[in-house]
């Protein structure tokens, strides 16, 4: 059997040999294979990831196999999801496809509107049926399991809603406001006082540019504001004017690279600086690995593709900032990356952040808040990311 | 399974075409053994228990074709073994996709509410269930010999190329071929070429196509106007024939990759002067199944006038209920038999003196509006789009959605418009004329760009699952 099969291989190869000569058909008969064979093999012997950075969610790794799941279809779903997530090189191939949609006039790309003003506004997510539900609730008991605490939830809108007038005409986004609403109704009855910085948002988008041209994040002014919602709602006394500082001038952010819209606008990415020039010497704990650094900014990254990533690096699960700030005052932060830019502002003000993203922490944050004393919660996310995320209310009921 | 996976193309292909050319030439049975086995775990890929039902459909088939065949060699006719196997496929498929509309049916129309619950449909059951019958008809009438091996009978329903959404096989066109059949890499890369082409049409253009349709779909008729209702429903009109025609080029260029040799399915069914020309250009294997096993054993046109007619629309109320078990279908296909006999009996002549343009404007019209009764089952709101069409309550000409629809979907459709006609495979043969590689760089361009698709995981739905 052995030398069949190397016999067969060898008349397989010889005809190989012979097509690639041959005709337009049979050139295609060999490229064709070679495309498959290639693909499996590297499909095959690629490691599997279990994170997307670019799209931000967790990835199908492969599916156990049973009896069961395979009759009820379970491991065939799974299979195929991991066939599409671990697919070698996946985020170039989605370039291909927004480069594509793009150049055939589309508009809107991977989620993506190509608005006016040169802004790339990233459509909204709904929450599924029960989110809300689900997710007030896990807040609820962790309120109730921590009766000493101040809990704030500071859900921000994103730049389809509030810069909607420069959403491209006909563009028809799901309206994020109306699951906001009862998403902050849903934590205020948990006794979670909501931080609603929408009517603020509105207020000032006239005259600051609130949100990046091309990234789904806010811009330092953006956070500034929702810095001012959260000394208003916490009560934090001390007075602190900023001035921005600008660091780089060619941002092009993740929606740009997520819809392959060229011809966006380069976004300014800008540091605030205190007024008065006070410096505040932080030290920075990073939990994972250990490491401790009195930087928290991370300019290294300006020159990266990523750029937002200034603020604080990219995706810890936990690190401490201690800064020399007197008072006492101890504050666990839960959030998602638009936090990032409000921490410096945040940092004037307490004397210890221990700052959360529940996506990448699996263990007991109870025993956090037992350790550190602390008093003030807030959670900060940005509506898109957090109706799609599961992971807040994981890390809560664990 | 869908062609149009990762899962698929990269997965199940290469695994299934590596062991079959590992298996020598001279082991066609072993080849064909694989193949079977390959077939079976497509079709019960993610839902395995119909599968059951496969297996029981061959070889009820295998026997009552044996059966017929004995009753023949003893002198008998074998009509008693034929009309039993008629009933039990039909039975069988009548069950699976008609019980509930039929239930739905006795309710309406009696004023009864009887529960039930209607099974999924098996994915394909439509098609391999015509492909037994041709097979059962055609060893009831001497045209093929009986099938002495069971497998070759299994493998002729569940060949996987064609398995879910047809060309419909008939039996005659690959005795032969389960037998023999030959094997080289210029028919091998035939068949890959026209898989990436039809793959391309499936995904690029279908999907996207079929996305700008489910954005008008979901506008309320209220606020539809007749620019919008337009788009959409000439967006659906393409997105169906690059989905079929897609799927069709798939299957026939899978079947040339495993040495198969099936028949065309679409013949640029758009470019049609009249509708009688359209239904021998559109689901090809479709039609000439009713002709073959329908309408000739009705009599054909060889009967008076009035029974041609009444034949016509038996022929074309069953092809529309073979689409899905729904009332909207019946009419879609009726209103075919209604125009197909007017062409013959009354305008036939007219419409063939009249220009070319003038022949496929109106071929086209009626096509158009065809998908209207096809697309939205239920028929009160297929005659209110309609009507928006045409301006009855459409609220206004156009407005920011059509401005919209105008801006993603202008160059689509305009690929879509052109893409129905020879004229970019004759432009592509003229460029590529003396250049090797030219076919190859196309095809794998195009698998390129539906495969970033897919790895995406855009838009891509399965209109095949009422057929």
């Amino acid at each position: 059997m052995a030398i069949n099969i190397k016999n067969r291989l060898l008349n397989i190869f010889k005809g190989l040999g012979s097509a690639v000569r041959g005709n337009a058909n049979e050139l295609a008969a060999v490229s064709f294979a070679a495309v498959l064979v290639a693909f499996f093999a590297l499909n095959l012997f690629a490691p599997d990831k279990s994170f997307s950075e670019k799209e931000n969610r967790m990835l199908q790794e492969f599916p156990d196999v049973s009896v069961h799941d395979y009759l009820n279809g379970r491991f065939e779903k799974s299979f195929e999801d991991y066939a599409n997530d671990q697919f070698i090189l996946r985020d170039k191939f989605i370039r291909v496809k927004s480069s594509f949609d793009a150049a055939i006039g589309g508009i809107k790309s991977n989620g993506v509107w190509k608005g006016r003003g040169g802004y790339l506004i990233e459509d909204s997510n709904v929450p599924s049926g029960s989110f809300i539900k689900d997710n007030s609730e896990a807040i609820g008991e962790f309120i109730e399991a921590n009766p000493g605490i101040r809990a704030r939830f500071l859900l921000a809108p994103n730049a389809v809603s509030i810069m909607k007038k420069k959403l491209p005409v006909g563009a028809n986004p799901a309206d994020q406001n109306i699951y906001m609403d009862s998403f902050f109704e849903a934590v205020k009855k948990v006794g979670c006082e909501p931080i609603d910085v929408r009517e603020s948002f509105e207020d000032a988008k006239k005259d600051r540019q609130l949100f990046y041209y091309t990234d789904h994040h806010w811009t330092s002014a953006g956070a500034e504001l929702a810095y001012q919602a959260i000394k208003e709602s916490f009560g934090l006394e001390e007075e602190y004017s900023f001035k921005q500082y600008p660091v780089k001038n060619d941002f092009l952010g993740t929606m740009s690279s997520k819809s392959g819209f060229s011809g966006g606008r380069c976004d300014e990415i800008t540091l605030p600086v205190r007024e008065d020039d006070g410096r505040l010497n932080s030290v920075i704990f990073y939990e994972e690995s250990k490491k401790k650094t009195t930087e928290f900014y991370n300019l290294d990254k300006l020159e990266e593709k990523d750029a937002y990533q200034v603020f604080g690096g990219t995706n810890h699960s936990i690190y401490t900032i201690k800064t020399p700030v007197k008072g006492n005052r101890r504050l666990l932060l839960i959030k998602d990356s638009y936090a990032n830019s409000v921490l410096p502002y945040l940092m004037q003000h307490y004397t210890e952040i221990v700052v959360v993203d529940p996506r990448y922490y699996y263990d007991n944050i109870q025993d956090v808040i037992d350790v550190e004393g602390i008093k003030d919660v807030l959670f900060l996310y940005n509506a898109n990311t957090f109706f799609e995320d599961s992971s807040l209310k994981m890390m809560l009921e664990e | 399974m869908l062609f149009s996976s990762i899962m698929f193309i990269f997965y199940f292909l290469p695994i299934t075409l590596g062991v079959y050319y590992l298996i020598p030439k001279s082991h066609l049975m072993a080849r064909n053994a694989w193949l079977l086995v390959a077939s079976l775990v497509f079709y019960s890929w993610g839902e395995p228990v119909y599968l059951f039902l496969m297996i029981f459909s061959a070889a009820f088939n295998y026997y009552m074709a044996g059966e017929i065949d004995r009753e023949k060699t003893e002198g008998g006719s074998g009509k008693k073994n034929l009309v039993f196997a008629l009933v039990i496929n039909l039975m069988i498929l009548g069950f699976f996709k008609y019980f509930g509309f039929l239930m739905d049916t006795i309710n309406a129309v009696t004023g009864l509410s009887i529960g039930y619950t209607a099974l999924p449909l098996p994915v394909g059951i439509s098609f391999y269930t015509f492909q037994a019958l041709s097979y059962i008809f055609d060893v009831y009438r001497d045209k093929v010999k009986v099938q002495k091996n069971p497998m070759m009978v299994a493998l002729y329903l569940a060949l996987f190329p064609q398995l879910i959404a047809g060309p419909i096989v008939n039996y005659k066109d690959i005795e032969e071929q389960l037998t023999e059949r030959s094997f080289s890499f210029d028919s091998f890369g035939s068949g890959a070429i026209r898989f990436c082409i039809g793959m391309g049409k499936k995904v690029i253009l279908a999907n996207n196509l079929g996305a700008l349709n489910a954005y008008v779909a979901a506008i309320a008729p209220d606020e539809l106007t007749v620019l919008t209702a337009w788009i959409g429903i000439i967006c659906y009109t393409l997105q169906i024939y690059f989905d079929f025609s897609g799927y069709s080029d798939m299957a026939i260029g899978l079947g040339r990759m495993f040495g198969f040799r099936f028949k065309e399915n679409f013949n640029y069914p758009y470019t049609a002067v009249s509708i009688t020309d359209f239904w021998r250009r559109w689901h090809i294997s479709l039609s000439s199944w009713f002709r073959d096993y329908v309408y000739i054993p009705l009599g054909g046109n060889r009967v008076p006038v009035r029974r041609h007619i009444m034949n016509l629309l038996i022929v074309w109320s069953l092809t529309g209920l073979w689409h899905g078990a729904s009332w909207n279908f019946v009419l879609w296909g009726v209103y075919f038999g209604v125009i197909l006999i007017i062409e013959k009996y009354l305008i036939g002549g007219y419409i063939e003196k009249m220009p070319s343009w003038a022949q496929h404007l109106y071929t086209m019209l009626i096509v158009t509006i065809s998908w209207v009764f096809f697309s939205i089952t239920d028929i009160g709101e297929a005659v209110r789009y309609l009507g928006i069409m045409f301006g009855i309550g459409s609220s206004g000409f156009m407005d920011s959605s059509t401005l919209y629809l105008l801006r993603t979907g202008l160059v689509l459709i305009a690929m879509g418009v052109l893409g129905s006609t020879k004229r970019p495979v004759k432009e592509h043969e003229r460029i590529s004329r003396g250049f090797r590689w030219h076919e190859t760089v196309w095809a794998l361009l195009v698998l390129l760009i539906s495969v970033s698709y897919l790895v995406y995981g855009s838009y891509n739905p399965f209109l095949y699952f009422r057929f």
